[in-house]
């Protein structure tokens, strides 16, 4: 065991109560000797690193991502200027130093996917679904650890895909990350420049990504059902495991429909069926397509599409919930009614996807149904947010850098959450569809709320993957600048009610071009957060090998099993046993103190 | 040049900003190590940074919550829903600003008690956070109190929902079962890269018949040299001899109901009048329809913004008050292509029906303009295609 801290009940596992699991005996030893640089770091098969690798893949996209925005929004900031380092940058994309409409799509439509799908899925889920699972369940390792690698690898060869993508001669997918057809449903029609191989190679990453969510996603399912250790039952997990666990469950049960989504669309373009597509007359002629819809397509669509964002944020909640709780030194508040809200949002998270259709002419009948289920969902959130409030209240909160990006989670997703209640309603979406005010709703509580949620993670659990910590100056300046300039940049688009969105220049137009000074500074407080997110970058990568060390087994003084395990746990997690857990993972403040989830009952103790 | 100075500026910044961080650890760990007991690689500055932060939290609360709701009133006046110009759309526009107060009330509270806690409740290392796990009262009213809320919001929304979009086209909820004076304009707008065909009924009132086929488009186009995107049936002279296409501007009348077939060729579109609270998805091969009742027209609306600062800033570039050359105008919200941002239209809505006839009646058909010569050329090739005012008129009648 290594060393100790200064409060023992907190970080000593208990030895009673042997687990015996069948591959417990002997799996360190096993695989520590034959271990090479390929096999440990490349196709590494522990869990630990396979999540290390998801979360850098998922940095090396979100500043791809986020970069791209920085040129677009310099574009819409100063539609009339030209930059000519864009031109020396992109070349024929940018001639004479102004942004060409077709990249400009380009770069909203990459913008959108990677952030999408590789950082706050892949990023998010893959890291900590892989780190945290079987650390927290006290396992060795994944149900399948070849799936689990198997899982990143088709991640990487998505991300590689669409890496590549970028290069091409007529430029990356540019018809949204929507892919709506028939603008992305006809590869062989000049109707747009991204919609010929750019739109084959986005369709085959996406699938590509579709395969690695679900092998990881089954994985993470059935790792939490077969996996824990004795003593763990279902009501003693933590409440990031079960977040985690949902948002696989609901990409399991809604990635399917994107899937034949995609495949149906890939026949479309190129055996000319006509799932999609219906009468459709281009430069004069009317094409061959019969009968198809594209409305079909946004059904398909979009029933991955909304759960989607609950698999983005759901597993930020789980990551506040806990992080949080450690940090003010309470439980969290009301557990239960946590689970049953998160179970509540899940379910409900299938019956809202029409919001997003409100007006493409279906039926306003259909359009009351999903009304109804999208408000009722605010109600699972509304009880989230007041139990993560009440969390803080009379608590003693050390406002550490994870802590604060809690409480910034928190505040967003109020801020977030509230324009939800605007555009869940039809009567009200007619007007604010498709414009600004649902790009500055979905930024602040799916972009930049999870994003908070798994800077809340990275800074909470790093000492846990590196073995050493971060710098907490840099993390504090890093949180304040992040949440000032990016209200700053999300928040006045509010202001821009009703202005179209995925607009290259507004000046074509009176109504919406009376906010010019406004898209200047959106752009510039959008420039000061990437700038901070550089910081982090530094501070990331420059502690993973200069870091202060952890010294003490449990720094952050939390209840959960993984810092039971070494400072710098090797594949198998545990030298010993497996320790077995007593109580849930919230025992902070009790008479006895903080007490580690493997820490037994004491006599006459009742458990909460 | 100036990118490199202000290159040289941002890594001059991230390098201090990197050493503030270097220092301050390197600080800490020497008062640790001057400390009598060691207590582990725990900061022992806890109090201290935890009052720093509590104290920039409650600063943060108070800028931003004062910056949200003065930028809201002082961008009011130019955000689009400033004033609704269709019955509908003031509906509408009553149900955004009751979301608004309800939503605003629940950001501001819950705002100032989140940071209220985080700065009333920062560590101090002689207090012991209060184990306080669950309460079913709490549960039970957080849970009832947005219940109520959400049931009001979604029934009067869902109410102005159906009063404005599952209403046939006999409006006589708003002008009662006689309006023969209230005759409605019904015409057609079909997006297309990268613009909208308008097409208006002539005297009869009536849109040519459209039959989506090859024989009625691509023929068509084969023999006459003569796109016909639409698909209008040519041959049949009942209706479609008459019918305007219009270039420029989309006209309607006030007080009269607009109802406006829309539609697609190529992608999707959508047809979206921000003033009138009217947007409606323009699907290729799925008619939809939409309506509305415009309340003012273009000069009465020029009137009512002459009254606001924003608009009666001249605008340079042509010299005159805003509001002088105010007009609405139709654009596109889906994302169709390249030039998606450029499909804009003026639209002008009339004071009266009298207006609208006057301009229907100066207008040329296009089969007159267009179509029949073309067709001529093909059929009677030797023929001189009759162009004069008495065949513009015969087809007109």
């Amino acid at each position: 065991m290594a060393d100790l801290t200064a409060n023992p009940t907190v970080a000593n596992p208990s030895h009673e109560g042997q687990v015996d699991h069948g591959h417990d005996h002997g799996h360190h030893d096993d695989h520590h000797h034959e271990e090479t640089f390929l096999t440990k770091y490349i196709f590494s098969m522990d869990h630990k690193m396979i999540s290390k690798q998801f979360l850098i893949t998922g940095i090396f996209w979100a500043f791809i991502g986020g970069a791209m925005s920085l040129l677009f929004r310099l574009q819409l900031a100063w539609p009339e200027s030209t930059f000519p380092f864009m031109e020396t940058l992109l070349g024929r994309w940018a001639e004479g130093g102004q942004l060409s409409p077709d990249f400009y799509y380009a770069l909203v439509t990459i913008h959108g996917t990677v952030l999408v799908f590789f950082v706050l899925t892949g990023g998010l889920s893959g890291t900590f679904a892989n780190f945290l699972i079987p650390l927290q369940i006290g396992a060795r390792d994944m149900a399948s650890p070849m799936m689990n690698m198997l899982s990143y690898w088709f991640f990487f060869a998505a991300s590689f895909v669409m890496f590549g993508s970028l290069f091409i001669e007529t430029g990356p997918a540019s018809g949204g990350w929507t892919a709506y057809p028939p603008l992305n449903g006809m590869r062989d029609v000049a109707i747009n420049k991204g919609s010929g191989l750019g739109f084959d190679l986005w369709l085959t990453s996406i699938s590509l990504f579709i395969v690695s969510s679900l092998l990881g996603g089954l994985n993470y399912i059935s790792t939490v059902i077969n996996l824990r250790t004795r003593g763990m039952t279902l009501s003693r997990l933590p409440l990031v495991i079960w977040a985690l666990m949902f948002a696989a469950i609901l990409g399991v049960l809604a990635f399917p429909a994107l899937l034949s989504a995609a495949v149906l669309l890939e026949f479309d373009r190129l055996l000319d069926t006509s799932f999609f597509l219906n009468n459709i007359v281009i430069n004069g002629e009317l094409l061959a397509y019969k009968g198809g819809s594209p409305i079909l397509y946004q059904h398909l669509f979009w029933f991955l599409g909304h759960p989607e964002v609950y698999i983005i944020i759901i597993p930020a909640m789980g990551i506040v919930s806990d992080v949080m709780s450690v940090h003010a030194r309470k439980p969290i508040f009301g557990y239960k009614a946590m689970l049953i809200s998160m179970l509540a949002i899940v379910v409900i998270g299938f019956f809202v996807w029409a919001h997003h259709m409100f007006v493409t002419g279906m039926s306003p009948v259909l359009g009351v149904v999903f009304a109804i289920f999208t408000l009722l969902i605010a109600v699972p959130s509304a009880i989230k947010t007041f139990n993560w409030i009440t969390t803080l209240w009379r608590g003693n909160l050390r406002l550490t850098v994870p802590m604060l990006f809690c409480i910034g989670f928190v505040s967003l997703f109020i801020t977030g959450g509230v324009t939800g209640i605007f555009l869940g309603n039809p009567a009200v979406d007619v007007q604010l569809h498709d414009t600004y005010f649902v790009v500055a709703h979905f930024h602040i509580i799916m972009g930049v709320a999870a994003f908070f949620g798994m800077w809340a993670g990275v800074y909470h659990w790093f000492p846990k993957m590196f073995g050493r910590h971060m710098n907490r100056t840099l993390g504090y300046i890093h949180f304040w600048v992040t949440i000032v300039s990016a209200y700053l940049v999300f928040f006045p688009m509010h202001f821009m009610t009703g202005f179209p969105r995925r607009y290259w220049s507004f000046t074509n137009f009176e109504t919406f071009n009376t906010m010019g000074d406004l898209q200047a500074i959106i752009t510039i407080a959008a420039f000061v957060v990437f700038s901070a997110q550089i910081l982090f970058l530094i501070n990331f990568f420059y502690s993973i090998f200069r870091g202060r060390p952890v010294t003490e087994q449990n720094p952050w003084g939390a209840t959960t099993l993984e810092w039971t395990t070494p400072i710098r746990p090797g594949h198998g997690n545990w030298e010993g046993n497996i320790p077995t857990v007593h109580r849930w993972a919230y025992d902070y403040s009790t008479e006895n103190g903080d007490v580690g989830q493997h820490v037994p009952m004491k006599e006459g103790e009742a458990e909460h | 040049m100036s990118a490199f100075i202000i290159l040289s500026v941002l890594i001059l910044l991230f390098t201090a900003f990197f050493f503030i961080g270097k220092i301050s650890e390197t600080s800490m760990s020497i008062r640790k190590a001057n400390a009598t007991e060691d207590d582990g690689d725990s900061y022992d500055d806890m109090e201290y940074v935890s009052n720093i932060n509590g104290y920039l939290s409650l600063a943060f609360m108070v800028g931003f919550l004062f910056l949200s709701f003065y930028g809201t009133l002082h961008y009011l006046p130019r955000m689009i829903p400033k004033l609704a110009n269709s019955i509908h759309g003031q509906e509408l526009d009553k149900m955004f600003m009751r979301t608004y107060y309800v939503t605003a009330a629940i950001f501001l509270i819950t705002h100032v008690v989140l940071f209220a806690f985080v700065f009333m409740y920062r560590y101090k290392s002689n207090r012991k956070a209060y184990f306080f796990s669950h309460s079913n009262t709490l549960e039970i009213i957080w849970t009832i109190i947005p219940a109520i809320a959400m049931a009001y919001l979604v029934y009067t929304g869902i109410i102005a929902w159906n009063e404005t979009f599952t209403k046939d086209n006999s409006f006589t909820e708003y002008f009662g079962e006689d309006h023969s004076d209230k005759m409605p304009i019904t015409m057609e707008v079909t997006g297309y890269q990268f613009g909208w065909k308008v097409r208006y009924p002539g005297i009869d009132g009536s849109l040519g018949n459209r039959v989506i086929d090859d024989e009625h488009i691509n023929e068509f186009y084969a023999t006459y040299s003569l796109p016909n995107e639409l698909g209008v049936d040519w041959q049949d002279d009942s209706t479609s001899h008459d019918d305007l296409f219009v270039d420029d501007t989309v006209r309607f009348v006030k007080g009269h109901p607009a109802i406006v077939n829309v539609g697609a060729l190529d992608v999707l579109h959508s047809f979206y009048l921000p003033h009138f609270r009217i947007k409606m998805d323009c699907v290729p091969g799925t008619p939809n329809q939409i309506k509305f009742i415009p309340l003012y027209s273009t000069e009465e609306y020029r009137e009512i913004l002459s009254e606001e600062a924003y608009w009666q800033e001249i605008n340079e570039a042509t010299g005159q008050p805003r509001w002088e050359t105010f007009n609405f105008e139709l654009a596109c919200t889906e994302l169709c292509g390249a030039s998606h941002w450029a499909m804009q239209k003026y639209v002008k809505i009339y004071e009266t029906m009298d207006e609208f006839y006057a301009w229907q009646d100066a207008q040329t058909p296009y089969y007159v303009s267009t179509v029949e010569p073309a067709i001529a050329a093909v059929d009677n090739p030797t023929e001189e295609v009759m162009e004069d005012e008495a065949s513009i008129e015969m087809a007109k009648n």
